[in-house]
């Protein structure tokens, strides 16, 4: 499955799933995002459920544990795993989080937060180049739900996420779920935050539902997708054209006529963008760029 | 690197460290919260959702073990993992794996049966850990005594002390049988079920010698013999045949390995 093949609406790959999708594909499905770690180091029925899927849709591969904000040396040991597998799934693109996962060699198995300043620009500037190396296939980042913030911040997190992807010469996955959650965590305008973010740079998006949970809003994909963040999805795709769109739901699962409808929606969003974009953008999906060119780019940006 | 970005880095590693604190340690210090500013009930949303996924990980691969011994010993024993000995692989599911070996050392306070809980992790990790096998099965050619046996990957050969193994999810606290015993958990290979073949002691000793395929099959069978004090006679090699026979009806032997370094194999 190549790169122009994934478009459209996606879904992510859970088990609780995979059986209604197996058998009443919803008809929007374009493609499906799998988190690698879910597979990797993985054989019998996880094996088979993943080429049974790969059958029918391609697979872009959407990673937990680089901890690109982190202190601790990436691993190499899993990012050898990693190539070896995102190339035997064929994904155009690997994504991953822009947050630290990992600590002294502890995984803490979540995405905390980082930072929003130079010293922590340049960190995860230098690991997201090292790790689009290491893979050797195009890297984009994703911005996270934060709950807290820390210390000494003195950027913004749209100016922070414009920093790092265009000094690591890389993708943004732009979570527009995220976006809302973080603009009712902290108190700002969604739209307004929505529209600092580096556009040009997304080559996908996510929507997800999120909830209160002991007083703070959080990103739990437990819940269908709201309004306001279909209507800041739409905005956003005026914005970049037409790019691949995932709908994340990891908990709390409806019934599969629920969560097809709600793909659906998704879909006609998606489409209305396409729409709008006009014929020089459509068919033209965005990749988040040739690794070999950005990675040239990078040798000689370091320092820059 | 400037003074003044690495007294960043410091810090901001600092920082990373009291989060991994406030999220690892049974009890909130003031001090980490301190170290990461702001309102402590925001920081506190990531010690919960942090504890909360590594518990269930590590819940799922015991649950057995869990009911069996109560949340609250289970939990206490969850607590002393996390603040001596925490997870460190990047794949949340080997975190239980990571629990079950922390629990072989520990001191377990509360176990009130350190023989059987050790049985029992060891035989729940081993169905999971059979489940997750991902390497492929090994080329084979026909089966030859005078040549390495090419095994499954996905079968673990467990010898216990108590008949942890009889312990159905829906009776956990039933009564267990003293062994020893031993026991082949597998993986179908057609239905990808978890499978566990009780097995004799010279079996099961034949079958841990050949998942280490490191001599001869004929080698394996005499060791295996000798260490069950068996005899090689026409009555035990008619029933040599019947469990081999069994072992490639259920997939676990498929052959010889071809020629190559002892042990290549695995």
């Amino acid at each position: 499955m190549g790169a122009h093949e994934v478009r459209g609406v996606g879904l992510g790959l859970r088990w609780p799933l995979l059986d209604d999708l197996l058998e009443s594909p919803p008809p929007e499905l374009g493609w499906l995002e799998i988190a690698p770690e879910n597979y990797m180091r993985r054989g019998g029925r996880f094996a088979d459920a993943l080429a049974r899927c790969r059958e029918r849709w391609p697979v872009v591969t959407h990673g937990l544990c680089l901890s690109l904000g982190g202190f601790d040396p990436l691993d190499g040991a899993y990012l050898r795993e990693l190539r070896a597998f995102v190339e035997s799934v064929g994904t155009p693109w690997h994504s991953d989080h822009l947050c630290f996962g990992a600590v002294d060699g502890v995984a803490l198995h979540d995405l905390l937060p980082l930072p929003f300043h130079e010293a922590s620009v340049r960190r995860v500037v230098e690991r997201v180049r090292r790790a689009q190396d290491a893979l050797g296939l195009p890297l984009a980042v994703e911005n996270v739900s934060a709950y807290a913030r820390m210390p000494g911040e003195t950027m913004s997190e749209p100016d922070f996420v414009t920093e790092v992807v265009e000094r690591a010469g890389c993708g943004l996955l732009l979570d527009v779920n995220n976006v809302f959650v973080n603009s009712l965590n902290h108190g700002f305008d969604p739209r307004a935050a929505l529209a600092r973010y580096p556009l040009g740079r997304v080559v996908q998006m996510h929507v997800a539902g999120h909830e209160l949970v002991g007083g703070r809003w959080v990103d739990t994909h437990g819940a269908p997708v709201r309004d306001e963040v279909l209507e800041l999805l739409g905005r956003a795709l005026e914005a970049t054209g037409p790019v691949p769109v995932l709908l994340e739901r990891d908990d709390n699962f409806p019934p599969w006529a629920e969560l097809c409808a709600e793909l659906a929606r998704v879909a006609a969003i998606v489409r209305r963008a396409g729409g709008a974009a006009g014929e020089a953008q459509r068919g033209a999906p965005r990749s988040p760029g040739p690794a070999a060119g950005a990675r040239a780019g990078a040798e000689r940006g370091v320092g820059a | 690197m400037s003074g003044g970005a690495e007294a960043g880095a410091d810090e901001g590693l600092a920082q990373q460290r009291a989060l991994r604190e406030l999220c690892l340690r049974a009890e909130v210090r003031p001090a980490d919260l301190e170290a990461l500013g702001g309102e402590p009930e925001r920081w506190l949303v990531y010690r919960r959702m942090v504890r909360a996924r590594l518990r269930e990980a590590v819940g799922h691969g015991f649950e057995r073990l869990e009911a069996r011994v109560g949340a609250e010993i289970f939990g206490a024993w969850f607590e002393a993992f996390l603040a001596r000995q925490p997870p460190r692989s990047p794949y949340l599911r080997e975190s239980a794996g990571e629990f079950g070996a922390f629990l072989e050392g520990y001191e377990r306070p509360g176990d009130p049966h350190p023989a059987l809980t050790l049985d029992l992790a060891r035989f729940e990790w081993a169905e999971l850990d059979c489940a997750y096998e991902a390497r492929p099965t090994p080329e084979a050619r026909p089966l030859s005594m005078e040549a390495r046996p090419a095994l499954s990957p996905a079968l673990r050969v467990l010898r216990l002390a108590w008949a942890a193994h009889r312990l159905g999810r829906d009776e956990p606290r039933a009564e267990v049988a003293e062994g020893p015993v031993w026991v082949c958990v597998y993986r179908d290979s057609e239905s990808f079920d978890v499978r566990v073949l009780e097995l004799t002691e010279v079996a099961g000793r034949l079958l841990g010698a050949m998942a280490r395929a490191d001599r001869p099959l004929v080698e394996l069978v005499r060791g295996a013999a000798a260490e069950a004090g068996a005899t090689l006679d026409g009555a035990w090699l008619a029933a040599l045949s019947d469990v081999l026979a069994d072992f490639s009806q259920r997939g676990l032997l498929v052959g010889s390995l071809p020629e190559g370094p002892a042990g290549a194999g695995r």
